[in-house]
């Protein structure tokens, strides 16, 4: 069967990550993959409101909002690997980039469906999911910025596993594209290119490879799961803890330089992509929800006052373009 | 006149978000402020696409953004107000998309220090005055889970939106442990939190930004006080992602670890008018350099924009552009 690529591009049509992204997808078809793009912008994609609606049984997940996602989703699902291309304009992956993410939440935690249908696929299927959610997909993100200073792109790719993590995509590289403002001013670069190219032959490579086989062809980084650098770091503790896995690492300095130690036998299994601790977070918040019948009645009574207090609401107003 | 105080929820309507923000508002209220509750998801608010169009007639004031939305009311309140709070579900383990949409469009367009740099803070520039006024803001973000492991950036990327505009944050509350709408309701500490956010904010509208206070937690960063820190392998300092500012990790014999910022230089982090003018000036150098290759890298683009590649397209376009 052909191996399917999807490139996502979250910036203007002809810019600098679509630009990298075309030539990742190239690559991919050289290697015999059928590729499609996608322009982000040319979707209508709503940010999750927190409705719950589609956690409510026999909705397989499937959102109430009325905008492009199923299409959008639905070209996710074809795929057997993902290139996610972003500007950076805040120092992270575009608020579109973020908003989509959030709709790839708890909705499309595959581990969890398969946990709470016991395993059993026939009962995944009955309750509404879309069974491609569990194809094993690779993935690789592409980061654009216009600064000169990486200081600038300091969450470029660290912000971006939200997108991946409840459909387990394998990660298999990144690259940060700097010093690019103008539209295809990233062709200044033949490095970013080369990399954006070598990015589509790894996502043909990977695709297909049993969990095992599949490997991190991007630079060490500092957490050896994630490969990101960004920690959460609280005075008097006494670990560092990675923000996009959650693994905890010891700290020791010497002369003067720092290195982090991770604890491989306690460790593997803590990191937030693995089964055990997919289900063990999703049992964490059904148990905390266990807190809520006690208390229904005390917080219904108290939630009155708020449902009272009237203050004057800002709607938006009538569109030049309606 | 009367201290204006705008509340932004991004979740569900009479959620726990909402909530919390009514309870700082009704505080606000009662010391003699006039409030305003906007629910972002009422608002049909576009991704920047990063078109610069935005940035076109910069010296004649801002112009409109491309894209046809409800982001021209959000802003309108948003100048308006002089005290804004607010409050963002955590979703996957960071503050809702919504605001970070809205973050996107404030970005460079109003940003102080660039327009300041363009006389735009002169009393005869036609740029509108309340994008320099000092605001006092306060963030609280909610989350269901009660291993803060997964809201280990329930926090920190509020800063992206605080940045342009250079909100002064007073104060923050991250609620944890509040899943279901009034979940939050069953911690009276989140509740007196938030009332104390909305007394704080109130005493800070319109005071100087020397003057301000901070009330919250110290946290790790002296700046912004997060906890989240750039950590590379090797390395003599910590860094913070959002300030820049770099410190000292200590390691104790016990392993209790501590940051260190007492030697470390405060006045240039990320968000001072000096840092932000020269982040501007590096932008502008690298499109001069843009404009001085571009021979070179123009045809290397153009060939590559040829590529054909199978494009995936809705068959209506659902949202709108502006005209003209």
């Amino acid at each position: 069967m052909t191996k399917k690529v999807l490139g996502i591009s979250y910036g203007r049509p002809n810019g600098n990550d679509e630009i990298l992204t075309k030539i990742a997808l190239n690559a991919a078809r050289e290697e015999g993959c059928e590729v499609e793009l996608i322009r982000f912008n040319d979707f209508k994609i709503l940010p999750c409101t927190g409705c719950g609606a589609c956690h409510a049984p026999g909705r397989g997940g499937k959102c109430v909002l009325k905008d492009d996602m199923p299409l959008l989703e639905d070209r996710i699902m074809e795929a057997d690997g993902v290139i996610f291309a972003s500007p950076i304009f805040i120092w992270g992956p575009t608020g579109g980039f973020t908003a989509m993410s959030d709709r790839f939440g708890p909705n499309r935690d595959r581990v969890l469906i398969k946990w709470r249908n016991g395993g059993d696929m026939e009962k995944v299927k009955e309750a509404g999911y879309d069974l491609r959610i569990f194809k094993e997909r690779v993935a690789a993100y592409i980061a654009v910025g216009g600064t000169m200073n990486p200081n600038y792109a300091s969450m470029a790719t660290s912000l971006m596993p939200c997108m991946t993590h409840s459909m387990q995509f394998r990660v298999i590289d990144e690259l940060i594209a700097t010093n690019s403002t103008m539209p295809g001013q990233v062709c200044y670069r033949p490095d970013y290119m080369q990399k954006a190219a070598e990015i589509g032959r790894e996502i043909a490579r990977s695709i297909g490879l049993p969990k095992e086989e599949l490997q991190w062809y991007g630079d060490a980084g500092t957490c050896p799961y994630c490969h990101h650098n960004l920690f959460n770091i609280d005075n008097g503790a006494k670990t560092v803890t990675c923000c996009t896995c959650g693994v905890e690492g010891t700290v020791s300095i010497n002369r003067g330089r720092i290195h982090v130690e991770f604890d491989r036998a306690t460790q593997d299994i803590r990191q937030r992509e693995t089964d055990e601790e997919m289900i063990s977070h999703g049992i964490e918040i059904a148990d905390h929800m266990k807190l809520w019948e006690p208390n229904k009645e005390k917080v219904m009574e108290k939630m009155a006052k708020y449902k009272n207090y009237k203050p004057t609401m800002v709607k938006p107003g009538p569109r030049t373009n309606p | 006149m009367s201290v204006k105080i705008l509340g932004i929820t991004c979740g569900r309507p009479n959620g726990n978000c909402e909530i919390l923000t009514k309870e700082a508002l009704m505080a606000a209220e009662e010391l003699g402020a006039e409030v305003e509750l906007l629910r972002l998801n009422d608002f049909e608010i576009r991704s920047c696409s990063g078109c610069h169009g935005c940035h076109k007639a910069r010296p004649n004031g801002l112009t409109d953004c491309i894209w046809d939305d409800d982001f021209p009311t959000f802003i309108e309140h948003y100048l308006d107000a002089d005290g804004v709070i607010i409050a963002t579900p955590i979703y996957i383990w960071r503050p809702a998309g919504n605001i970070r949409v809205v973050a996107d469009r404030i970005g460079p367009t109003y940003d102080v220090a660039l327009l300041a740099n363009k006389g735009g803070d002169l009393p005869d520039s036609s740029y509108d005055k309340r994008i320099f006024k000092t605001r006092a803001g306060a963030f609280i973000t909610v989350g269901g889970t009660c291993d803060p492991r997964y809201a280990s950036m329930g926090m920190g990327p509020m800063q992206q939106f605080q940045h342009s505009m250079r909100l002064q944050i007073v104060d923050r509350l991250m609620a944890l442990e509040s899943d279901l709408p009034g979940a939050v309701l069953i911690h009276d500490e989140y509740v007196a939190k938030a009332r104390q956010i909305g007394i704080e904010v109130y005493k800070n509208c319109g005071v100087p930004e020397a003057k301000m206070k901070y009330y919250g937690e110290a946290g790790t960063c002296p700046v912004c006080h997060n906890n989240m820190m750039m950590l590379d392998e090797g390395a003599m300092s910590v860094k913070c992602p959002f300030c820049l500012v770099e410190g000292r990790l200590n390691v104790a014999e016990d392993g209790t670890i501590t940051a260190d910022f007492s030697r470390s230089d405060l006045s240039h982090h990320r968000n001072t008018m000096d840092e932000m003018a020269s982040h501007g000036r590096e932008i502008g150098v690298q499109m001069n350099e843009a404009f001085a290759t571009e021979k070179i890298w123009k045809p290397v683009a153009d060939s590559c924009r040829k590529i054909q590649v199978p494009m995936v397209k809705p068959e209506t376009q659902l949202w709108k552009v502006r005209k003209g």
